[in-house]
């Protein structure tokens, strides 16, 4: 019942937000004109990539652009499943959960352990977390591909998502998340016997819900992206991931065929921008925390 | 909720605290009777949440010894004490309801059956008037609902030992009061040995069996309410207790006559004088002192019938009325006096007033040590105990 009635204010409170933009609108012209100029100057590429993708390759670098194309179907179709795309987008939507998941647990964990536990030297060992983000992949992609190699990970998922596990950024975020919680919460948490494992999941877990979300957007995102590193560690077709697969498309020799990669970028484009669609209110919060 | 008949007493034997070389707590020494009410009350930074911290067990104990009923507690684990804590800030979980909030911490404990955890949740909400809210969140609820909540939520697991740390600072003045008289009547009705922690000497006054007043981590007086007021130990602890404050005046006493004569030392010719009576002026010797007088205890000289041997005169620097008194403030010997007449007495700011403080009602104070030496007041302690409980 509670529910039931959040969803009507949060209806009401939307039709109230509606006129209240247009409102705004009114009062303030220049600032909205500005803000639709950039919106479509930014989803400008996106809207162009979407009607490429279904235009017949030849005519995208011989014409000009004029709407939607007769082979929308046989570019994605191709694509999919002659270029393996539809493997691809398995193995990096399997790496990317992967990635994010581990990411948050292990930062969860990590959060945990530096604001709840009694450690030693805590403030050197967030140091030296944060100290991490001064290497990034590029600078350590050697040694992380001979530690590969010698866990035989090499050429595996495992291989593929286990190094992106550690992440300070989302160490930090949850870190100053948690340490925002009022001490008197754990200390009655304490006072009733409440474990440490039994506080993250009953009461930390929940509280940081948009942040834990937020979170898990940014590393999702970020895991979907990755280039260089599936490209080094992963040698099999089978077992490649979309963003190495849509450079694959571009061929080494010859005249580029725009109308497959333009399909093959849209599909790269899609379950990101789902899961953002979903997830944006929490992300927003998240980023707007971060820039505080 | 029935009442506790098996209340225990705690033992504080000198308990102190130190955080590197910074000392909050030394040697304290309380004794904590089953059943009772004891307010800890001082400035902050006086060592009373770490007191009553280091009574949870949320802080270690580096001196001393903590026995909850002849058993020490020092390295006992903050569960295992089984005392309950109420916060500020209600520490209650956003995401639970009410009913969720009062039972996470007897389900974790995992000792008792849902059926026995959903019947003290009701009797609890019930004695505390939240029955109707049980499935709301905190967030739906007013300050004095969380607060309630909160208490609610550490009477259920049946405590041996309530601790609550300034549980009314976070309401707005009227609710507090409200608060005020219902946790009095709570503790009358659970009877559990509680600790309550406060800044606020009308609190303190208000709810406790007993006060201890505690200043720079050390105890300075632990009574009843009445005893503190009438009869405080230092100088601390007569400015501490009772608002307006105590009013002071440095002195000089001559025990050459009969009776030991108080002089002002207010700089000017013609000073205060006022000659001490009771029992314990045989135990004053001659010096100067610091007189303590209450503000309500001090007279326009035409309104009070005994006449002192040389009034003490106030420039009157600003008058506060109250409604129900009227505050004039003044200074004397560089130091603000107030006192406090009578609303329709008519006095303005520039006026010069001639006053005189009740003779049974004066403390002498050592100025070194700030101890007591000197109460006016003849009535015993045990003829205090004896008037407040008939």
């Amino acid at each position: 019942m509670a529910s039931e009635q959040g969803q009507t204010t949060q209806r009401a409170s939307q039709m109230i937000d509606t006129t209240a933009i247009k409102q705004r609108l009114r009062q303030q012209p220049g600032l909205h004109l500005t803000l639709i100029g950039s919106l479509v100057v930014l989803a400008l590429p996106v809207i162009m990539t979407v009607l490429m993708s279904t235009q017949p390759s030849t005519q995208i670098s011989s014409s000009t652009l004029a709407g939607i194309g007769s082979e929308g179907l046989s570019n994605y179709q191709e694509v999919l499943f002659e270029a393996n795309f539809a493997t691809y987008l398995v193995n990096s939507l399997i790496m990317a959960l992967a990635i994010a998941v581990g990411k948050v647990g292990i930062a969860l964990l990590a959060a945990l352990a530096l604001v709840y536990y009694d450690l030693p030297f805590k403030r050197l060992i967030l140091l030296f977390i944060l100290f991490t983000l001064a290497l990034p992949v590029p600078v350590r992609i050697v040694p992380m591909y001979e530690i590969m190699v010698s866990l035989d990970w090499e050429n595996s998922m495992l291989g593929l998502v286990v190094p992106y596990f550690a992440s300070a950024t989302s160490v930090l975020l949850l870190r100053q998340h948690f340490r925002s919680i009022s001490d008197s919460m754990v200390e009655s948490a304490k006072l009733d016997g409440v474990g440490p494992l039994k506080f993250l999941v009953y009461v930390l877990i929940p509280m940081s819900r948009s942040m834990i979300a937020g979170l898990f957007t940014i590393a999702f995102i970020w895991g979907w992206n990755q280039y260089l590193w599936p490209l080094i560690i992963i040698n099999d077709q089978s077992k490649q991931v979309l963003q190495v697969g849509l450079a694959q498309l571009n061929p080494t020799a010859g005249e580029a065929l725009w109308g497959l990669i333009m399909a093959g970028a849209v599909i790269t484009l899609l379950i990101p921008m789902v899961l953002m669609l979903a997830l944006r209110e929490p992300l927003l919060d998240t980023v707007s925390m971060q820039t505080k | 909720m029935t009442s506790n008949t098996d209340a225990i007493p705690i033992t504080l034997d000198g308990i102190g605290k130190q955080y590197g070389d910074v000392t909050a707590v030394t040697d304290l020494d309380m004794a904590i009777q089953p059943g009772e009410f004891l307010v800890i009350v001082g400035p902050s930074g006086c060592g009373k949440s770490t007191t009553l911290r280091m009574i949870a067990g949320l802080e270690g104990i580096t001196t001393g010894e903590l026995r909850f009923d002849g058993a020490v507690m020092n390295d006992v684990e903050p569960k295992d004490r089984n005392v309950a804590m109420v916060f500020q800030n209600y520490a209650l979980y956003p995401h639970m309801s009410v009913a969720r909030n009062m039972s996470f911490g007897m389900k974790s404990a995992g000792d008792y059956t849902q059926e026995e955890i959903d019947q003290r949740v009701e009797d609890a909400a019930e004695t505390l008037g939240i029955s109707a809210y049980l499935d709301r969140k905190p967030n739906q609820l007013s300050g004095g609902e969380r607060q309630r909540v909160a208490i609610g939520r550490a009477l259920v697991r049946d405590p041996d030992v309530l601790l609550l740390d300034e549980p009314l600072s976070n309401l707005d003045a009227k609710l507090r009061v409200e608060m005020r008289s219902e946790l009095a009547a709570l503790h009358d009705k659970v009877q559990t040995t509680s600790v309550y922690v406060t800044h606020d000497q009308t609190e303190a006054m208000t709810l406790g069996d007993r006060v201890a007043v505690l200043n720079e981590g050390e105890l300075q007086q632990i009574d009843p309410p009445q005893e503190l007021y009438d009869r405080p130990t230092n100088k601390f602890v007569g400015e501490f207790i009772g608002s307006p404050q105590m009013d002071f005046f440095p002195v000089e006493v001559r025990t050459a006559t009969a009776q030991p004569l108080v002089t002002g030392e207010t700089g000017e010719a013609t000073s205060f004088e006022i000659a001490l009576s009771g029992a314990q002026t045989q135990q004053i010797e001659s010096g100067r002192y610091t007189l303590g007088v209450r503000p309500e205890d001090l007279y326009p000289i035409e309104a009070f019938d005994h006449r002192p041997e040389e009034p003490i005169t106030l420039d009157v620097d600003m008058t506060e009325p109250l409604g129900d008194v009227k505050l004039v403030y003044g200074m004397l010997a560089g130091q603000e006096v107030i006192v406090q007449v009578d609303p329709h007495y008519d006095v303005e700011k520039g006026e010069r007033m001639e006053l005189v403080a009740d003779p049974d009602k004066l403390h002498l104070f050592d100025r070194q040590t700030g101890d007591c030496i000197y109460h006016s007041y003849d009535v015993t302690k045990e003829q205090v105990e004896q008037g407040s409980q008939s």
